[in-house]
């Protein structure tokens, strides 16, 4: 890898019971990762595994009071961001560090013209004229592929289709000309089509402007196309890591195995049954076993995974997995 | 049973008013179902797959065609009319929390259909309750929880068990596994497949997801501003997809080592309140030719199938 851009070390999230009696969940434990410039990175797991949390603990968005970071660096640009103080955050959240959610209607004010919304970021942190601002976001929009711009700007949110509202999110995010986009879910409202068009997009703007995305998602189809890089998520934990093309080729962990031969794919054989993951993931707000927390749903399970969880252990191609069964007994 | 095919739909055409507007959801749709068979129904949001669905339920009301089970019409029938055939016609959700009433218990919820449909009381109600949970996967003695103390998955499955509870022949099933995760939909898929195997029910099987197609149905119908623009045995649709609508939603679905295919106009579907005129695809086809803006396109029946395009037949 190059140039890091974003270097998260021992991160660690913890949401407080919303009830008196309940226990404390460790929703993210212990998660490192990076993201190289210009690089494409899939954060991928099942609902509940911690990948938007993760985003949210970044971008300093965690619920509060209940959610918060309780340990772990995340180093951006050079710089220890749980380091800065509010003033310094909130200057690199929304403008080095951009986001994009799955849906945008709940990121647009429906009464505000399209326009209007693109402008009031660029006016506000750098004092740009309002005709200047306007002129921006109008060849913004043609680039992120809504056609005739300018009338779009005077469009309220309500008025535009699901796809050119998520374009138009791009484009807010691209006002600031981010070093980092953070993208949850971004295509998982849309159709196919418009989907595909969608990450092409995504695709283009990091080749044209050197910006480095971190996607978060549960669709490993979407990961397998648009991605350098994949993360694998499980209970909170990274529980494998590497180039998209290896891990997915021949994946090191059991869950990653598990989660491809789950997901039905348009290429496979006609009519082959998917091999189920029987179970469900561990709650984390018991008191968490000593041993792997995916052993119970282990199809590769052995006596030693009960008793301790097994380190994240990275080899020299850039992968790393944590599991206990050693690699060359895996196939 | 009479030669007749399980499901067969003629012509069928759902109408709604919007003020002064009317709003074709569904056009002149045919085909045939088979006991044992599932039909994929695909297309994107807002195509009219759901509305047909429900059309075929007598959920909606048509405004023409035909609907026959086993030669027996359903169309134009009152909800009195319906109730020798509710049993043999049943419908599962996407989204189980919108369907399964959160003060009624599991056993309740899946008993509900035995007493109302066969009167079963007591002992004999809870062993067929416990019977249905065991045959969908589920823990009988998990049978006096409430819905909330069920996951998405274990939910999806109380709303099969009820449907299952009054022996149906046609199962219709509108993306059932959209809302789960990919682990637990895979459970839920393989549940329909081996009780498709067992009981030989027909279904018609509504998702947007062609993967899951692909795993699952023997035929597809690809449906496009309410019109029916190919129908084909699954493997032919896969291998060669006939009707350019058909390849480009296969050709958009994103998968490992292959960047999918986007158009490059950022194409979208046009408003079903306004369809443009000729074939209603040529605006977003890329095979499209002067006469597909003028020409309206008619089913052309081709082996096990159909394709409605210009420039086929």
């Amino acid at each position: 890898m190059s140039e890091r851009v974003l270097r998260v070390e021992d991160l660690s999230v913890r949401i407080e019971p919303d009830r008196p009696g309940g226990l404390p969940v460790r929703a993210v434990d212990g998660v490192s990762f990076e993201v190289g410039r210009g690089e494409v990175v899939g954060l991928v797991g099942e609902s509940g595994c911690g990948k938007t949390l993760t985003s949210l603990a970044l971008l300093d968005l965690l619920p509060r009071p209940r959610g918060r970071i309780t340990s772990g660096r995340i180093g951006f640009e050079g710089r220890d961001l749980r380091a800065l103080s509010e003033v310094e955050r909130r200057a690199v959240r929304g403008q080095e560090m951009a986001m994009i959610f799955q849906d945008p209607m709940t990121s647009l004010n429906p009464y505000l013209r399209i326009g209007e919304q693109l402008i009031e970021g660029t006016m506000w942190h750098s004092g740009t004229a309002r005709r200047v601002a306007l002129a921006r976001a109008e060849s913004l929009l043609t680039r992120v592929g809504i056609p005739d711009a300018a009338d779009r700007l005077r469009a309220f949110p309500h008025e535009l289709s699901g796809g050119m509202r998520q374009r138009v999110m791009i484009a807010m995010a691209l006002l600031s000309d981010p070093s980092l986009l953070i993208a949850d879910e971004p295509t998982t409202a849309l159709d196919v089509t418009t989907q595909a068009q969608i990450l092409a997009l995504l695709s283009d703007l990091r080749a044209e402007r050197g910006m480095s995305v971190l996607l978060i998602t549960h669709d490993l189809g979407v990961v397998g196309s648009a991605c350098d890089r994949v993360l694998v998520m499980y209970a909170g934990r990274i529980v494998e890591s590497g180039p998209v093309d290896a891990v997915f080729g021949d994946p090191a962990h059991p869950y990653t195995r598990a989660l491809l031969r789950a997901t039905p794919r348009v290429d496979g054989p006609p009519r082959e049954a998917l091999q189920s993951l029987e179970g469900l993931p561990p709650r984390l707000d018991a008191k968490v076993t000593a041993g792997c927390l995916f052993a119970p749903r282990c199809d590769r399970v052995r006596s030693d995974c009960w008793t301790a969880e097994p380190p994240l252990v990275a080899d020299e191609q850039g992968r790393a997995r944590r599991c206990w069964v050693p690699r060359e007994e895996f196939e | 049973m009479n030669g007749a095919p399980l499901l067969s739909v003629r012509g069928l055409s759902v109408d709604f008013a919007l003020g002064e507007a009317r709003l074709r959801a569904v056009d002149r749709v045919s085909f045939d179902l088979e006991a044992g068979r599932t039909l994929a129904l695909v297309g994107e949001s807002g195509c009219g797959k759901s509305t047909l669905a429900r059309a075929i339920a007598g959920l909606l009301p048509s405004s023409e065609g035909s609907v026959q089970l086993r030669g027996d019409e359903l169309l134009g029938l009152s909800r009195r009319g319906w109730r020798p055939f509710r049993r043999r016609v049943q419908m599962v959700f996407q989204d189980p929390d919108a369907s399964l009433n959160p003060r009624m218990n599991a056993s309740s919820l899946i008993g509900e259909p035995l007493v109302v449909h066969q009167g079963l009381r007591g002992a004999r109600l809870d062993e067929a309750v416990c019977e249905l949970m065991e045959r969908v996967g589920l823990d009988p003695a998990l049978r006096t929880r409430f819905p909330h103390a069920f996951s998405g998955g274990q939910r999806q499955r109380i709303g099969i068990a009820r449907a299952l509870a009054v022996e149906p022949e046609l199962l219709l099933c509108d993306e059932v596994t959209s809302a789960l995760d990919v682990s637990i939909q895979a459970q839920i898929l393989e549940l329909l497949r081996g009780l498709q195997d067992q009981l030989g029910l027909g279904i018609l099987f509504i998702t947007h997801d062609l993967g899951v197609v692909r795993h699952l149905a023997h035929d597809v119908a690809v449906m496009y501003l309410g019109e029916l623009v190919e129908r084909a045995p699954a493997d032919r649709l896969f291998a060669e997809p006939s009707h350019p609508y058909s390849r480009l939603l296969l050709s958009a679905v994103p998968r490992v080592g292959h960047r999918p295919a986007a158009q490059a106009d950022g194409g979208e579907v046009p408003s079903p309140l306004a369809p443009p005129p000729g074939c209603r695809f040529h605006p977003r086809c890329v095979e499209g030719v002067e006469r597909c803006a003028r020409e309206v396109p008619e089913e052309i029946d081709v082996a096990e199938g159909i394709v409605r395009c210009l420039l086929r037949g």
